[in-house]
């Protein structure tokens, strides 16, 4: 029996993130409602939800970014509760209060929660205010080229521009010297107002050779707060998290749980409810800064699940139902170790450029305390026009030495085709003495260390293996050959694929 | 059949024959003699070589295969000497600047005429939501600009050309 006050949740996203809301709605006994665009009707989300409607063009600004398009998707199909994932609308205070004003329960931060912290300028002022360390800088955004450049030079180089609305790295630019400033400016000033629809941007003093520390909170609306530890999220390419893990390897007990008491703080100062992260630099001395709350469910949740044994996705559910935490502080424990690797469709080796396209094969690995999280299978192709991480692969150990040991394994049994991807990047990251050491900072991907992946390589294995491909097509009867050679190189690949797949 | 076969700038003289329905028989560079049997499988191949198992995941580029194997990607050039000199009398231009991925055009940041060092930025493409900078990869002039602000961009599409001063 479902007494909830919602039975059927819309879930406004894409990929990996609307595949597992989907899995806790219907663990949670509710019905989903998937929205999709033009080039995601064969997405996995889609196939897996209750309802499924189409809502736009590509681009996300003509789908997944309009608001009233999904309101109305939601009204029609009778859906009474949006979750908006991460990125999108998630943290759009102005879509949360519409979704609350058609009378549908959002699930997600209340919309003075995301206004408190969702800009990141106005969460820095709040945790000045209350005392929080916090990295210096400006708290206003930062609106023509003078004014930026006089803040940069009293501050003093390196500086961090950052967008006040944004995340993921978007809109973010290192800025070393005031030659590069004004460039720097515009373009993260464009990147932003593409991302998010604001291109307010700030400025802060680039604090060198950090670690990243995030701590996960989650709030019911019945004043209970708790923590579920840290995430260490070092391991960055273009100041976008690859590679997390939790417990951090280098943190003191006694800074854990002042950085943990701080997190409680934060989040209770702006009446959170549901599941968030705060974010903070560590210094190598132990101090640390806050950076910004997240007010969503992050990418990087799944790592706390697997330490905590608690599914943020339904506790998100059940708090959005007003239900009150099934646990308290005390009952939470660091459980083993977990690490996260996020798969991204693209080439380390080409500085991480976005490499899209059609995946030809696709494997999952498994195993014992294995978990991938993913929205794409063979066959799936990897639009432009979204972020590029197209799975996670979570893996859980008693210890950190385990836990890397089972990750490596499952990295040899991943399989993508079809397109680059970062999975031999990890390899090469998880046989690193810094990282084996634990001892790392957001300074640990440089361009000597991605020059060439030789050491997980398997050259002669594959060379031999190419050539015997090779000289199966040319002794293939010419007719065969000639359909082969005609047409372009996708063309190709599939006159393969189809030769050897269908029997 | 004989193919020269590069990996990571590291090419291999192949001999390779065929020995029944499963074996084929490899010399890597007047080496000695492998034989490999192997079972095609969907989108790759199984291969056991003197009783060690390798799986290869395989698919065809344009120069060659894309062979993943233990999670690495190794994009392997596969060229028959034979048909080599065909393909180099086609000759590739230089400084012809072309996107490295599928995208598009945000903005030209130069015009034809215009003189740009080495590393310059000159094109700006978007993808997956990331604004990347197209650099110059030699100094020289620029002329041929083939695409306008907005353009959709496949990987490979010809941008603009720069020509060296000493070309000129």
């Amino acid at each position: 029996m479902n007494l909830r006050p919602f039975k059927r949740v819309l879930v406004a996203n894409r990929g990996e993130i609307a595949v597992r809301i989907i899995r806790a709605c219907a663990e949670e006994g509710l019905e989903t409602v998937a929205v999709y665009s033009d080039v995601d009707r064969d997405a996995r989300h889609v196939r897996m939800a209750t309802y499924a409607v189409h809502i736009g063009a590509a681009p996300a600004a003509e789908s997944y970014l309009v608001s009233e398009r999904i309101l109305q998707v939601a009204r029609d199909t009778g859906a009474d509760a949006i979750h908006p994932g991460y990125g999108f609308l998630s943290e759009n205070a102005g879509f949360a209060q519409e979704v609350l004003d058609a009378g549908m329960v959002w699930i997600g931060a209340p919309p003075e929660s995301i206004i408190g912290m969702g800009s990141k300028t106005g969460s820095r002022q709040r945790m000045t205010n209350a005392g929080v360390p916090v990295v210096p800088g400006t708290v206003e955004a930062l609106h023509d080229e003078a004014e930026v450049l006089r803040v940069a030079t009293e501050i003093g180089f390196p500086v961090m521009l950052k967008a006040s609305a944004g995340g993921g790295g978007k809109g973010m630019r290192k800025v070393d010297s005031p030659e590069g400033l004004v460039s720097a400016f515009r373009s993260a000033r464009g990147e932003a107002k593409a991302s998010f629809g604001d291109d307010a941007v700030y400025l802060e003093k680039f604090v060198v050779n950090p670690r990243h520390v995030e701590i996960q909170v989650l709030a019911d609306g019945h004043g209970n707060t708790v923590h579920l530890f840290e995430r260490d999220c070092s391991i960055q390419r273009r100041n976008q998290k690859v590679i997390e893990e939790c417990p951090c390897p280098v943190l003191p007990e006694a800074t854990r749980q002042a950085m943990a008491s701080v997190a409680v703080k934060a989040t209770e100062a702006v009446n959170y409810v549901g599941a968030g992260t705060v974010e903070f630099l560590l210094g190598g001395d132990g101090s640390f800064y806050f950076l910004e709350m997240n007010t969503r469910l992050q990418v990087e949740h799944p790592i706390t699940e697997a330490i905590t044994g608690v599914d943020l996705a339904r506790a998100q559910l059940r708090v959005a139902a007003g239900e009150p935490l099934w646990f308290e502080q005390s009952d939470l424990k660091i459980n083993g170790h977990a690490i996260e690797c996020r798969v991204y469709a693209e080439d380390p080796q080409a500085n991480f450029a976005p490499a899209p396209g059609l995946i030809q094969d696709y494997r999952e690995p498994g195993g014992p305390f294995v978990r991938v999280d993913s929205g794409v299978s063979a066959g799936s192709e990897v639009p432009i026009y979204y972020d590029p991480m197209i799975a996670k692969l979570v893996v859980w150990g008693r210890t950190r030495q385990e836990c890397i040991e089972r990750t490596d394994r499952a990295l040899r049994e991943y399989r993508i085709t079809g397109i680059k991807t970062s999975l031999g990047f990890f390899r090469k990251v998880l046989r690193d003495e810094r990282f084996l050491a634990g001892e790392y900072t957001t300074g640990f991907i440089t361009p000597e260390f991605l020059e060439d992946l030789e050491e997980v390589r398997s050259d002669e294995v594959a060379c031999i293996a190419a050539a015997i491909a090779q000289l199966d097509q040319d002794l293939k009867p010419a007719r065969a050959a000639s359909s082969g050679s005609g047409g372009s190189t996708w063309k190709r690949a599939a006159t393969w694929r189809s030769t050897h797949r269908i029997r | 059949m004989h193919y020269d076969v590069t990996l990571d700038g590291k090419t291999r003289s192949v001999e390779i024959e065929r020995v029944g329905e499963d074996y084929v028989r490899v010399v890597i560079d007047g080496g000695e003699p492998l034989v490999v049997e192997r079972r095609a499988l969907s989108s790759g191949m199984s291969l056991v070589i003197d009783s060690k198992s390798y799986d290869a995941g395989l698919v065809q580029r344009e120069a060659g295969w894309d062979v993943s194997v233990l999670g690495v990607l190794h994009p392997v050039e596969v060229v028959d000497p034979r048909k080599k000199a065909l393909r180099l009398a086609g000759g590739a231009g230089q400084g012809k600047l072309k996107s490295s991925m599928p995208g598009r055009v945000v903005s030209i940041l130069v015009e034809e005429g215009a003189v740009v060092e080495k590393g310059q930025a000159v094109i700006i493409v978007e993808a997956m939501k990331m604004e990347n900078e197209v650099k110059a990869p030699v100094a020289g002039t620029v002329s041929n600009i083939q695409v306008a602000p907005g353009q959709a961009v496949e990987a490979g599409a010809p941008l603009l050309t720069i020509t060296p001063p000493e070309a000129e």
